[in-house]
């Protein structure tokens, strides 16, 4: 049975699903959504997420929204398909759970506000807040700090493997380098570049560019 | 051996642990760390969360920061005593307790933060609360709090009809919530109503509120 994601391919958060389904070699179908003609926010659309946010999944009768939620599910039903995002004893499960809140509460939103002043609303023809992105770039060079010193101890983020917590970074990084002229951010720290050098490079991944560049 | 975790009894980060940690009937013990000293900012905390932010768990050799995770690892460990908080019996119940988990964290939490900071924190900073920033987030909890009560309608709690992490990820800010002028946002809907009076009178959580006097004449 397909997997049936509701989002645009080019997004970040449907971006993180489609990685994890990639990796597990799930198959899936994208229903794109037009975010510039709302269609997030109209009726049909919130039926399967009340939020108005992409994506939403549907895998025959059973529903999910909220991508980490989705990229768990999807780790946890096919554990013994593909690369073992989760971790294997309930310690390592507990760093993976870790380094994701990291990703989703002190990482994510420098991301999403520095991509959307210094990207998003110019391609609206809008004029981003400058300052705001400067102090988003500030606090993220920090974060990165953090994140070189934990590198320099382990290959991935919770330890010796790429898990859910290194796949969740991948869109708001490649957002970062290629669109809003923040790779310097990642090739000033050695392990840092490193790391994003290999969770960039992996087939899934660049099987997922190669869709979203059609 | 007993679990550590370390943090202010008042925070409500750490009492989102500390409720998951009785809930699951298990002993711990809490370590203050003293926010006002800047302790959470300094060695040797920052070994513990590089991040310079409460709590932090150790368990044995194992030592975690972030809430969300240590509560999710305790609800995991202690899985078979107390009350079935993560239904892990269920794959597909698990997952409903888990996007009702994000919802928490990405809708919830960014609407309901910045108005208990305001109220809580900012007199702290010999500020007086930022009513823009309280209108704006009102605003947005407002439409979080609708979505809540159209499901609550539906289901008795968020993920389905059973109590879960989920619902128990937002009492803590909530209880402070309660405590602005703001709270009409959750008394004026009749089903998030209910069920904020149901899930914030378990013992469980009784335990850890009695301590989250923050902002209270003489804390």
């Amino acid at each position: 049975m397909v997997v049936k994601v509701y989002g645009p391919i080019k997004a970040a958060c449907p971006q993180r699903v489609l990685s994890c389904l990639l990796e597990k070699d799930v198959d899936f179908q994208i229903l794109h959504i037009d975010l510039d003609a709302g269609d997030h926010k109209k009726p049909d659309f919130l039926l399967h997420q009340p939020f108005g946010q992409v994506p939403a999944i549907e895998d025959g009768d059973f529903k999910l929204f909220e991508s980490r939620a989705i990229i768990r599910y999807y780790a946890s039903k096919y554990e013994n398909r593909g690369p073992n995002l989760l971790g294997n004893t309930l310690e390592e499960r507990a760093l993976v759970d870790q380094w994701l809140e990291v990703e989703a509460h002190n990482f994510n939103d420098l991301v999403y506000n520095l991509v959307l002043q210094l990207v998003i609303l110019p391609r609206m023809g809008k004029q981003g807040d400058s300052a705001l992105a400067l102090t988003c770039q500030q606090k993220l060079e920090k974060v990165f700090d953090i994140y070189e010193q934990r590198l320099s101890a382990s290959a991935y983020l919770s330890g010796d493997s790429f898990t859910l917590a290194d796949l969740s970074h991948q869109p708001g990084i490649r957002y970062l380098v290629e669109d809003a002229g923040m790779g310097h951010l990642v090739s000033q720290r050695k392990h840092v570049n490193a790391w994003w050098d290999t969770i960039s490079n992996r087939p899934a991944w660049k099987k997922l560019m190669e869709l979203a560049s059609c | 051996m007993a679990l550590k975790l370390y943090g202010a009894a008042l925070s409500p980060c750490t009492s989102r642990v500390m409720t998951c940690l009785h809930e699951k009937e298990t002993d711990f013990e809490l370590v203050p760390v003293d926010l006002f000293a800047g302790e959470h900012k300094q060695l040797p905390f920052l070994a513990k969360n590089p991040f310079g932010q409460i709590p932090a768990l150790e368990d044995g050799d194992l030592s975690l920061f972030e809430s969300r995770a240590i509560a999710a690892y305790v609800a995991e460990k202690f899985k078979e005593t107390g009350s079935d908080l993560i239904r892990h019996q269920s794959l597909k119940e698990a997952a409903e307790v888990k996007v009702w988990m994000e919802v928490e964290s990405q809708q919830y939490h960014p609407a309901i933060s910045p108005i208990i900071f305001q109220f809580f924190a900012a007199p702290l900073q010999g500020k007086a609360p930022d009513q823009a920033i309280i209108d704006e987030n009102t605003e947005k909890l407002g439409k979080v709090l609708d979505v809540y009560e159209d499901k609550l309608g539906r289901t008795k709690y968020l993920a389905g009809d059973f109590y879960s992490l989920a619902d128990l990820f937002h009492l803590s800010f909530t209880y402070y919530f309660m405590k602005t002028p703001c709270a009409h946002l959750i008394n004026e809907r009749p089903h998030v109503k209910a069920w904020w009076e149901d899930i914030s009178s378990r013992p469980a959580f009784q335990k850890v509120a009695s301590a989250m006097n923050f902002g209270e004449k003489g804390n």
